[in-house]
């Protein structure tokens, strides 16, 4: 018997795709979020438990790899499971598949802990919901795994060459039932940031469009240190870890202002691409020549 | 005559929810959106087209029924079957269940016609889709 879930179906909108015409990052993690309410209550955590209790699963880490884009009008499901339990850690994963070609278009690779959402305390795993976890528990061998995330991953520290990409609070509708941010808009401040970064080593997306490039993000890995709450003020810093022949590495820590504290640490792996073929090329020079002194990565 | 399928999956918002404290009529709407774009590639009508804008099934007509509240964090699931057709329409059947409880929150009945997006105009099921839309097919009974 499968022990797979059925956690997500439906379509992209075209509001949800960006200037590349395919569905931007932000949304592959909102999919990922009604996924993962799909999969807490396969554990036992129904949404009225959550909300009576106040206490459910939250993400430690997210690792999105993109495998194939989708564009407005694709159909998607996905389905998800858990791998192992590690200690109070859930390991799982969520699979978007576009659905008309039966494509696996992104995967999601992710550790949980058990929170109460009012002290953001992260507590044991209740019994049942161990149990649960270990019921369902399967390294899915059947099914696509990502290789372990490889070279330079973005330390929670900042370092020397970041900058400001962003200066915000979070807002009301950005906030879940517990008034935190969702993932979704911590994904979308990213996104957002890449422009900056595309600017900072000499580029425009006017001139970006005029070589009829576009970019693409291939593979994040996010580590939340701490929740951010509701009018929180937030200053991401973000800055070039790499960038070599295609492939170039982008590093963001989401800083909350009222702590100081780095709640939020990613690195983005990405490349160009054809907007015609929708196939990848080498980086722009402007990347490669980028001063290498001033590669995040020369700090690491 | 085989019934009904799953047509969306997803989560309520909390930023869906009013000042009522349960989620707006709008994102019902919503979701029965989801649900005729995934019964346009259930029934045939080539990704290609839905995605290149150039067919499609568009809504002339519905019937909505809210049968109990959704809250913040509530999962969700859309069942939908074909009531019936006509030369240029299907009529479908929308359940929207509480995929937790399994209660039916919102039933829609919606009259969809073929639409040729280049002629802004319906245009006759095709007989490829009408093969695939007896996979579909549900009784008033069933869906009573």
């Amino acid at each position: 018997m499968s022990k797979l879930i059925a956690c997500y179906r439906g379509n992209v909108n075209a509001w949800e795709c960006d200037q590349m015409r395919h569905m931007n990052v932000q949304f592959y993690m909102s999919r990922g979020t009604e996924a993962f309410g799909h999969f807490q209550n396969a554990l036992g955590l129904s949404p009225v438990r959550i909300r009576e209790e106040k206490k459910g699963l939250r993400f430690k880490s997210v690792r999105i790899q993109f495998k194939a884009e989708v564009h407005a009008g694709s159909a998607l499901h996905g389905l998800c499971g858990v791998r192992e339990v590690v200690g109070d850690t859930l390991h799982g994963f969520i699979h978007l598949y576009d659905t008309a070609f039966d494509r696996l278009s992104a995967v999601l690779e992710f550790t949980a802990a058990y929170t109460d959402f009012i002290s953001d305390e992260a507590l044991p795993l209740p019994a049942d919901l161990r149990d649960a976890a270990e019921a369902l528990s399967d390294e899915h061998p059947e099914i696509y795994r990502p290789a372990p995330f490889s070279g330079s991953l973005m330390p929670s520290t900042v370092v020397d060459h970041m900058f400001e990409s962003s200066r915000a609070s979070v807002n009301v509708w950005e906030c879940d039932q517990f008034n935190h941010i969702e993932m979704r808009h911590v994904v979308g401040y990213f996104s957002d940031a890449a422009t900056h970064i595309i600017g900072a080593v000499g580029l425009t997306r006017e001139e970006i469009k005029r070589r009829n490039l576009g970019s693409a993000a291939l593979d994040y890995y996010t580590e939340f240190h701490a929740p951010m709450k509701m009018s929180a003020p937030i200053v991401l810093k973000s800055g070039l870890i790499s960038a070599e022949r295609k492939i170039f590495r982008f590093g963001h820590n989401l800083v909350d202002l009222n702590s100081g504290n780095i709640a939020v640490t990613t690195t983005v792996v990405g490349c160009y691409f054809d907007m015609s073929l929708r196939k990848s090329v080498a980086l722009p020079e402007e990347f490669t020549n980028y001063p290498k002194e001033k590669w995040l990565s020369a700090q690491f | 005559m085989s019934g009904y399928a799953e047509t969306y999956r997803g989560q309520v918002l909390a930023s869906e929810c009013n000042f009522l404290g349960h989620m707006n009529i709008q994102f019902y709407a919503a979701r029965v959106s989801h649900a005729i774009w995934s019964m346009s590639y259930m029934i045939g009508i080539p990704a290609k087209d839905i995605k290149g804008g150039k067919k499609a099934l568009v809504s002339v007509r519905q019937e909505i029924d809210f049968l109990g509240e959704l809250m913040a964090g509530d999962i969700l699931h859309m069942e939908t079957g074909i009531l019936k057709t006509t030369n240029k329409t299907l009529t479908l059947h929308n359940k929207l269940i509480n995929s937790a409880t399994g209660e039916t929150v919102m039933t829609n009945e919606m009259t969809a016609a073929y639409m040729d997006v280049s002629l802004r105009k319906a245009v006759p099921l095709t007989s490829e889709m009408r093969a695939n839309i007896e996979n579909f097919m549900i009784s008033q009974e069933a869906a009573t």
